[in-house]
């Protein structure tokens, strides 16, 4: 797994490491993330930072719901540092690290690799034409209710997770 | 699913985003909206495509486990996954890997360290999905950990090397 500076596409071996409640507080304070991620105290939060550095560079919660009738994964925040937003600035790939890892989540807890959200209007073509979710139903102003199924989960993980820094760029 | 691209042609890829918020009626209805898509698409999803997805998820725990500074994980945890990725029984996949029963046993239970003719016939019986070498790092990562831990044996040799170098580099 790798995230690639999108000025001279060098890339940057990462891992994704669970957020500790410690953490969380910390996040707040720097001027990295606008969301308030304080408020997911004891809750599954997840970061992406470069292999064996402490700062993240993107961080995600997810919701498992195993209840009958439901069983998939939501993934209810997403967002990638500052630094790292725009076309041009800093590292890509950050958000579909994440991605991938919901997917590869919802296999490990039963859920076929099946992953869902809802995204705001403007964002949800960006999830379906780059990472392939499929459009289940809008809610109007709410947004998109957009879904990953099993084939799709599995070319993210091969994209984004089993994807080698060694590996030629196509 | 477009791919990523090269330098300076890179695609806008910032999903930043927050569910939205709403009322608790409204998230049992957005959740039961999901549930029954998700019921409706369970029959769609492949036998080769859970195989698939358990094979990449055991594939990155692996490669996680090659990155790791400390672990509990074992090479025969990843065995033992392995095996449950085709809910196969001791027995059965001894007898597919052409192995006694015990000889696998000795190595589930970390008794014995498989050798190179066991690691090829992993590949082998993975259809090279899982190469030879990936097992072979990930036993030679699980000594590396051990090594790293064993204050006992670091003792024990520091009394018997004379003399030691003295440069650090």
């Amino acid at each position: 797994m790798y995230v690639q500076d999108k000025q001279t596409g060098e890339k940057f071996e990462s891992e994704i490491r669970r957020v500790t409640d410690k953490e969380l507080p910390g996040l707040n304070k720097s001027t990295r993330y606008v969301f308030d991620w304080s408020k997911y105290k004891g809750q599954e939060v997840y970061k992406l930072c470069l292999l064996g550095e402490k700062d993240s560079l993107g961080l995600m919660r997810v919701v498992d719901h195993p209840e009958q009738g439901f069983d998939f994964l939501e993934v209810d925040v997403i967002e990638v540092s500052n630094e790292n937003k725009g076309k041009e600035n800093g590292l890509g790939r950050i958000g579909g690290c994440l991605l991938a890892y919901a997917a590869l989540l919802s296999d490990q807890y039963g859920h076929d690799g099946f992953v869902f959200l809802v995204a705001k209007n403007e964002k949800a073509p960006l999830f379906h034409d780059k990472f392939g979710f499929q459009y289940i139903g809008s809610i109007g102003v709410l947004g998109e209710r957009m879904a990953s199924e099993t084939s799709n989960s599995i070319e993210l993980i091969k994209t984004y997770l089993e994807a080698k820094i060694t590996d030629d760029d196509e | 699913m477009s791919k990523p691209k090269k330098e300076n042609q890179w695609e806008e890829d910032d999903i930043s985003f927050q569910s939205p918020s709403m009322t608790e009626a409204e998230k049992l209805e957005n959740w039961s909206a999901f549930g029954a898509y998700r019921q409706q698409a369970k029959e769609k999803v492949s036998d080769k495509d859970r195989l698939r997805l358990r094979f990449l998820r055991l594939k990155f725990r692996m490669n996680e486990y090659l990155n790791a500074q400390q672990s509990d994980y074992r090479f025969y945890s990843f065995l033992v996954s392995y095996m449950k990725c085709f809910n196969l029984s001791g027995k059965t996949f001894a007898d597919e890997i052409n192995i006694t029963p015990s000889e696998l046993s000795l190595i589930l239970h970390g008794h014995r360290d498989p050798n190179r003719r066991i690691m090829m016939r992993l590949e082998i019986h993975s259809n090279y999905n899982f190469p030879a070498p990936l097992w072979y790092e990930v036993l030679a990562k699980e000594k590396a950990l051990e090594l790293k831990d064993d204050r006992a044996l670091r003792k024990e040799e520091e009394a018997v090397v004379r003399p030691k170098i003295k440069v650090v580099i």
